[in-house]
Parts: C-alpha cells; sequence; structure tokens
C-alpha cells in the first residue's frame, strides 16, 4: 500500500508541529532544574532523573540515540491534573545513508505491544511479543534530506545560515537591542500559499522562530492560526535541554496550544456556580466527606475551573525524554523487521 | 434500526391470580414515564405520564385514592425508581396513612446527574463525539479493518446505521428524542425552561424542592463545592516568563520547572451539620439496590452478542489506526526536522503538516478505542458513579436510616446483581412469578416477603397481590 502526502510541496497547512518540526532540533531556553518544594518535595515522589549516556564522549559524531519517551498534557481549565497521552521507547540510527528509527509502543487496553520501524521509506508495524508483521506501509519520503543524526539531536544550529536563508525568502527579521535575541517572522501571505490542498481548515496568520544568536540556538516559536469559527490558536513550543560536556541535549519540549474561543457556553440552571477557583474552595478530610455522605448525596464533580461559560482553553503538551543514549543502538535491533524478515 | 434497548416498562395490572391475598394497603409505586391517574377520582380518565406532574402533586393524588373511608389503613408501599421518591415523600406528608415503605433501585438522596444536567448534557454529547471521531480517525492506511467494512456487514445484517450509532444507541445515549429511555432525552426535559414541563422528573434532582423539604435531612439546600486532598504528583509548571521586547512588539517565551504540587478531588456536598428527620419513627423503611453497571445487560443475549462484535470490531480498528497513525506521525516530524535543517522550508512546513494530522488522527482513534473498551466506566463518570444499576448511582439508592427518620427493617440495604429493568421481576426479590405491580410470591424465599410479613402482611396462600399503586 503507498502513502502519499496529503500536501504537497506546494501546498501545507502551517501548524503547530512546524514549531516542532524546527525546534525539535534546535536549541531553546535552559530550565530550572527540577526541585521538591520542602514538605510538598517530602510527601511526593522523587522527580524523575534523566539520565544521558554516552559512548565515548558526548562531542564525538552521533550516529544513533535512543530514549524513553512519556507524553503527557494538560488543560488549564480542567482538574484532573496531567494526563499520560502516550508513552514509548524510540532508537534512532543512521544505517547506510538513512536514518532508521524504532518506537517500541506498550500495551494499551485490549492491544498488545506494538512497535513501528522505518527508514523513511518503509514503515512496518509488529506484534513486539512474537515480531509479526501486521502492516506494512510505504511512506516515500523526498532524497536529499540532511541525515546527519548529531546535528538533530545537538542543540546548537548557525543562526546566521537560517537568518540568511530568511531573507533570502524575504522573511522579515528582526535584531532585539541587546543582540542577543534575532527574530524570524513568516509573513502571512507566504504562510497561506503554503497552504494550498491542506486538510485542516485552520489559517495560518503570524509565525515567529526566537533565536538566541549567543547560544546558537532556537529560543522559541510561536505559531498563530484562525479557525473558521473565530478561534484564534497560538501555539508556542519551548525546547529542554540538559548541559553534558557543554553540549546541550535535548530532554524535553513544551508545547502550549492557547484556543481563544468566542462566544460563551450556556451554565443551565446546573448547582455548580458560574465561576470555580480551586484555590478559593474549602478543604475537607474523607472523615467530614463520610458524615457528610450519610446525611445527603454527595456528587463527584469534575468542574471547569474559571468562568464556566467561558469556552478558552490551553493545552499544554510535555514531551520528556529520559535513559538517552547517544551512539549506543544495536543495528540488529533497526534491521530486524524491514526487509520482510519476521 | 428499531431501538432495541429499553428500561422502563409501563406494567398492566394483570387478573388476580388464583388463591392470591388481595391486600387493600400493599400499593406498588412505579418509575419514571408510568402512568398516574391524574384526579381524585380513581376512576377517571384523565391520565398523565408521571414525569409531568410534580411528586408533591402525585404524593397527593395516591393519597385520594387509596386512603379512603373503605380502605383506611395505613399503607406498605414497595416501589421501584422513581416511584421510591414518591413513596417516600408520602411517609413524610402522610405518616399516620404509612405503615412501611420498601424501595427498589430507587433515586431516594436524588439523582447526581439532575444536579447538573447542562454539565451531563455537555459530558453525553462529548461521549458522542468521541465515538464518532474515533470512527473518522480509522484512515483506509491504517489497518486491514476499517469501518466502512464494518458498516457494511452491520448493513448486510439488516442492522442498519453505522457503528457509531450502533454503540451510542446501545450505551444509552442516542439522539433519538421522545425516547423516555435514554440519557439524551432525560437531559432534555431536565434542562426544558419551563418549571410547567417535566416537574417529576426534576423534582429528583437532590436539591429540589420535593427532595429538600420531604425527604432530605438537612437544614441547607445549597449544594457547595469542596475539594479533597488525593495525593501529590510532579508535573511541569511555568515559573517564570522571558519578555524579548522588539520595537512594539513583545514576545513571551516561557520557562517551565517541574514541581510537585497537591491533586484534589472535587465534590458537591451539603455542609450543614444540622439535621432534622423527616420521617415519623413509626414509619418501617427498607431499602433495595441493584449493581448490575453494564447497561448491555438490558437487552437479549443474541443483541448483545452482537453489539460486543462491533464493539470488538471498533476497537480493533481504532487501536491499530492509533498505533500506525503515531507511528507515521513520528515519520514525518522527523522529516520536517531534516527539511529544515536543509533550510527546505516548504518541505519543512509540508511534513509538519502531515505530522499533526497523524498525531490527531491517532490521539482521536485512542480515545474513541478507550471509551469503547471502558463502556461500563464511562457512562458510570456520566450517571455520577462507577456503582449504579446501569440508572440510578449506587449511593443514590439508600439512606443512612438513623439521619433520615424512621425505623430500619431488619433486612435492608440488600444488594442484587440486578440492573433498573430486571430490578422489578428478580424472583429473589420478587419470589418465582411474582414482579412489581403483580404479586410477590412465597416461592424462593424472597427478601420481599420476609419484608412484608415483617410489615403485618401474612397471607395465608404466602402471595401477597396489591390492589393499586399503578394505573390499569
Amino acid at each position: 500500500m503507498s502513502l502519499r502526502l496529503p500536501y504537497g510541496l506546494g501546498g501545507a497547512n502551517l501548524s503547530r508541529v512546524i514549531v516542532l518540526a524546527i525546534s525539535m532540533v534546535l536549541a531553546g531556553c535552559q530550565v530550572d532544574e527540577p526541585r521538591g518544594t520542602g514538605k510538598q518535595g517530602a510527601a511526593a515522589k522523587q522527580a524523575p532523573v534523566v539520565n544521558i549516556a554516552f559512548k565515548d564522549s558526548a562531542t564525538d559524531a552521533v550516529t544513533s540515540w535512543s530514549a524513553n519517551v512519556v507524553v503527557t498534557q494538560s488543560n488549564n481549565r480542567s482538574v484532573g491534573g496531567t494526563k499520560e497521552l502516550q508513552r514509548y521507547a524510540v532508537r534512532t540510527k543512521l544505517i547506510d545513508g538513512r536514518v532508521v528509527s524504532r518506537i517500541d509502543l506498550p500495551p494499551r487496553g485490549t492491544m498488545g505491544a506494538r512497535t513501528v520501524v522505518t527508514d523513511g521509506q518503509t514503515t512496518v508495524v509488529a506484534d513486539t511479543g512474537s515480531g509479526a508483521v501486521l502492516n506494512r506501509v510505504i511512506t516515500p519520503t523526498p532524497a536529499g534530506l540532511d541525515t546527519n543524526v548529531s546535528q538533530r539531536l545537538m542543540g546548537r544550529v548557525s543562526s546566521a545560515e537560517f537568518v540568511a536563508a530568511a531573507r533570502k525568502l524575504s522573511y522579515d527579521v528582526a535584531v532585539e537591542d541587546s543582540g542577543r535575541w534575532t527574530i524570524v517572522s513568516v509573513p502571512e501571505v507566504s504562510l497561506v500559499s503554503l497552504r494550498s490542498g491542506a486538510v485542516q481548515p485552520n489559517i495560518p496568520k503570524n509565525y515567529q522562530i526566537v533565536f538566541d544568536t549567543i547560544d546558537e540556538t532556537i529560543a522559541s516559536t510561536v505559531l498563530v492560526e484562525e479557525g473558521p469559527d473565530g478561534t484564534v490558536l497560538t501555539t508556542t513550543t519551548t525546547n529542554q535541554y540538559q548541559m553534558v560536556e557543554d553540549q546541550p541535549i535535548l530532554i524535553g519540549q513544551v508545547i502550549e496550544e492557547e484556543h481563544t474561543i468566542p462566544g460563551s457556553l450556556p451554565l443551565g440552571p446546573d448547582a455548580l456556580p458560574a465561576e470555580i477557583v480551586p484555590e478559593a474552595l474549602e478543604e475537607v478530610t474523607q472523615g467530614q466527606l463520610e458524615e457528610m455522605a450519610k446525611t445527603s448525596l454527595v456528587v463527584d464533580v469534575d468542574p471547569i475551573i474559571g468562568d464556566r461559560s467561558d469556552p478558552s482553553y490551553t493545552l499544554t503538551t510535555f514531551i520528556q525524554y529520559s535513559d538517552i543514549e547517544l551512539n549506543g543502538v544495536d543495528e540488529a535491533a533497526m534491521r530486524i523487521l524491514l526487509g520482510g524478515q519476521k | 434500526m428499531k431501538k432495541t434497548t429499553t428500561f422502563i416498562l409501563v406494567t398492566v395490572l394483570t387478573a388476580p391470580l388464583a388463591f392470591a391475598t388481595q391486600f387493600d394497603n400493599l400499593l406498588f409505586f412505579d418509575g419514571i414515564g408510568s402512568t398516574v391517574v391524574d384526579s381524585d377520582s380513581l376512576t377517571s380518565s384523565a391520565l398523565s405520564n408521571s414525569n409531568n406532574l410534580s411528586l408533591e402533586r402525585q404524593v397527593d393524588l395516591f393519597r385520594s385514592h387509596y386512603v379512603t373511608p373503605a380502605t383506611p389503613g395505613p399503607k406498605v408501599i414497595v416501589a421501584h425508581s422513581q416511584g421510591g421518591v414518591r413513596a417516600l415523600g408520602f411517609a413524610s406528608k402522610y405518616p399516620q396513612d404509612t405503615k412501611a415503605v420498601i424501595t427498589i433501585g430507587s433515586p431516594v438522596k436524588g439523582h447526581p446527574m439532575l444536579l447538573n444536567p447542562q454539565t451531563t448534557k455537555n459530558k453525553v454529547n462529548k461521549a458522542i463525539e468521541i465515538v464518532k471521531n474515533g470512527a473518522s480517525a480509522v484512515i483506509p492506511v491504517a489497518g486491514d479493518v476499517t469501518l466502512g467494512v464494518v458498516d457494511q456487514i452491520l448493513k448486510a445484517a439488516g442492522y442498519g446505521g453505522t457503528v457509531v450509532d450502533q454503540l451510542t444507541n446501545a450505551i444509552l445515549m442516542s439522539k433519538v428524542t421522545g425516547d423516555s429511555a435514554n440519557l439524551n432525552s432525560i437531559l432534555e426535559m431536565a434542562l426544558d425552561p419551563s418549571t410547567q414541563r417535566f416537574p417529576g422528573l426534576k423534582d429528583l434532582s437532590p436539591n429540589s424542592d420535593f427532595i429538600t423539604s420531604r425527604i432530605s435531612p438537612k437544614i441547607d439546600h445549597t449544594y457547595k463545592t469542596v475539594k479533597i486532598h488525593t495525593g501529590y504528583e510532579w508535573v511541569w509548571v511555568k515559573t517564570d516568563t522571558k519578555v524579548i521586547q522588539l520595537g512594539f512588539t513583545r514576545i513571551r517565551i516561557p520557562i517551565y520547572g517541574f514541581r510537585s504540587v497537591p491533586t484534589y478531588a472535587f465534590k458537591q456536598v451539603l455542609t450543614s451539620t444540622t439535621v432534622t428527620p423527616k420521617l415519623a419513627k413509626s414509619t418501617l423503611v427498607s431499602f433495595i439496590r441493584g449493581t448490575n453497571n453494564d447497561p448491555l445487560s438490558f437487552v437479549d443475549a443474541s443483541t448483545r452478542q452482537s453489539i460486543k462484535k462491533v464493539m470488538a470490531d471498533y476497537v480493533q480498528a481504532t487501536r491499530a489506526a492509533e498505533t500506525i497513525e503515531a507511528g507515521l506521525g513520528v515519520i514525518y516530524a522527523g522529516v520536517a526536522v531534516s527539511a529544515g535543517l536543509s533550510l527546505n522550508f516548504p518541505l519543512a512546513i509540508a511534513a509538519g503538516g502531515t505530522s499533526v494530522l497523524f498525531y490527531s488522527y491517532s490521539d482521536k482513534a485512542g480515545r474513541g478505542a478507550e471509551w469503547v473498551e471502558n463502556y461500563k466506566s464511562s457512562l458510570g463518570d456520566i450517571l455520577g458513579d462507577r456503582d449504579n444499576d446501569s440508572f440510578i448511582p449506587y449511593k443514590a439508592q439508600s439512606w443512612d436510616a438513623e439521619s433520615l427518620g424512621g425505623t430500619t427493617m431488619r433486612w435492608n440495604n440488600e444488594n442484587f446483581p440486578d440492573n433498573h429493568l430486571t430490578e422489578r421481576i428478580n424472583p429473589q426479590i420478587w419470589g418465582v412469578g411474582g414482579q412489581l405491580g403483580k404479586a410477590v410470591t412465597s416461592e424462593g424465599d424472597p427478601v420481599l416477603r420476609r419484608l412484608l410479613r415483617e410489615a403485618g402482611l401474612d397471607p395465608a396462600d404466602g402471595v401477597f397481590q396489591s390492589v393499586g399503586g399503578m394505573a390499569k
């Protein structure tokens, strides 16, 4: 079965994963080291530690990379905390001039563990336990792409080259007064022209890339889109790095999608208050709750935080890498499912 | 396709069983959507749906019908569903006319769904959207079993409709209006802004005037939202914002830190500690509870098997789609990265957009699969309690005797693995051959026989038959 790109080279929907695509490679700002907060820290589980291993040195040329990935998401209008969306192990290796990637997904619901392996041309899905191939899909990707794995994984990039290319395309380039920050703005006309044939209805209005010219990384990207119902979607992506031997190693990303939605939601005759502020709510104990349950119905609620008539919300997705290993991927694990082998 | 799931039966009184004893003071009360004679005269032909009469009105009508000079004695009432709330209201208002109230699968504390009907309706709409989006996310590349194929199989088998219709219909959430047996209809009635319409249904809200004045022992009637600490979790939290000023433009770059934060569960409660029981001590009370929370138990075995096959096909297709589409999302993200490094912006943008599309499909497929795989708890979250009889939450089916008032009977808080329909006919409750509106028999030592004997009814032939409580 073959698959054609739904977007031609001349048409695309500039969406928030552009941010992911480009900024994945390029360093963002440094972030706080994880730390507990006193009593809370003592009560809570230990914060996850990111282990990073190198075969020889962090400055060697990198030809393979592996990590465990956890993708979580939170909604600022929901009390549910952070939800785990996906968890998998990923391995990437440069083999015979092509980048081969393997993703191992754990069991989910009634589906057993699955493995997806691709070399960009062929994608194979197999049962992880038995190795039985379940699906084989052709995924043609354009030739001549940069296959330097190390560049993809290390933080540094030549902002000067990007800026030069951007100027060639007549993108707006501005430098902040201190000289540290360079901002490239892709004009709306360029964003729209790349969108022909797109499936998604959002119209890209504004796209900015902020370069840190001192660290030679991308600090952030911001994409603004408008939906057919007037929703404005602003996507901000930042990368998380850990410095090892003076090399920034990507350990995670934060993608914040702010949905500003016009109109209001009906409140109905509900007993919930029109506005819910969790910090202002009375806290009760389990004992008090049990006592109340004897003399009235205690109702579990999952309220919308803030003004319940306001439909706007912000989704924040966190992609966290752990147990990162450079130059440690076994080639056999990558070839095992390509070429029809079981 | 004709709807195959119903959970409210209007049971018609049959001719008296041979050799059964008819008790003037034994009444059977039925639930929502049942027929009530809307006149002080029991022989009147003015009939109303019990949803359309306030429970206060219904209590007075039943008193007029069954407490007469000819039949004056205090009543023993066996009541199902809404009928149980009516029965407790009757006992509260007319204690001298009530000997005992025995409820079965009744929302005697009110139904939590009706405390926040708009929020619950949003949940139902969201659930239908999740199932539909899951189906639409199964694009041809993702698997051999597409939902289009499943729809064809269903059509060939004469079921009609689509997979999504089958699933949402089966789990009682179809948007077929006018069908009192589905959640959407009940919520639409509850949301009707006119106070004149559907008062009998609205009276089932925990903070309705009827429940708060006749049944609830609490003084306060306003539900308050509170929180209870449940633990801690490590989450990314925005700790600062770096602001870059560029002429008149400000660009904000968020800074995140990993923090341990407390987690909470949220509840709605009546917080007053003052309790005034509404039932007289002389009233005997017993609650029988149903615990079968599988909505597929409402349909016959053959239909259930068909629906389960549809669910299995749906899950297989959506889980396969979820995996493949997640993989494709990663692949095209990689293409976008490589293109970006090559300064090939058009390709980077195209591949990035493709990646996002596949991630989005994968997410929708996964959510649909999860919802259907966990349909019982998915429905329970809408009803307000994962423990339920497929309609009434378990925690709403009984009161603490000391708070409510009355005197608890010897057999109280008996649980049966019944759904909201089978509670009306389970032989362990009604006896072999017994059912709501017909009789309680002695065969099989049903719990109702023991309770009715405790209430002072003791037929020589062991069969208890009521003369009334349900319209003919």
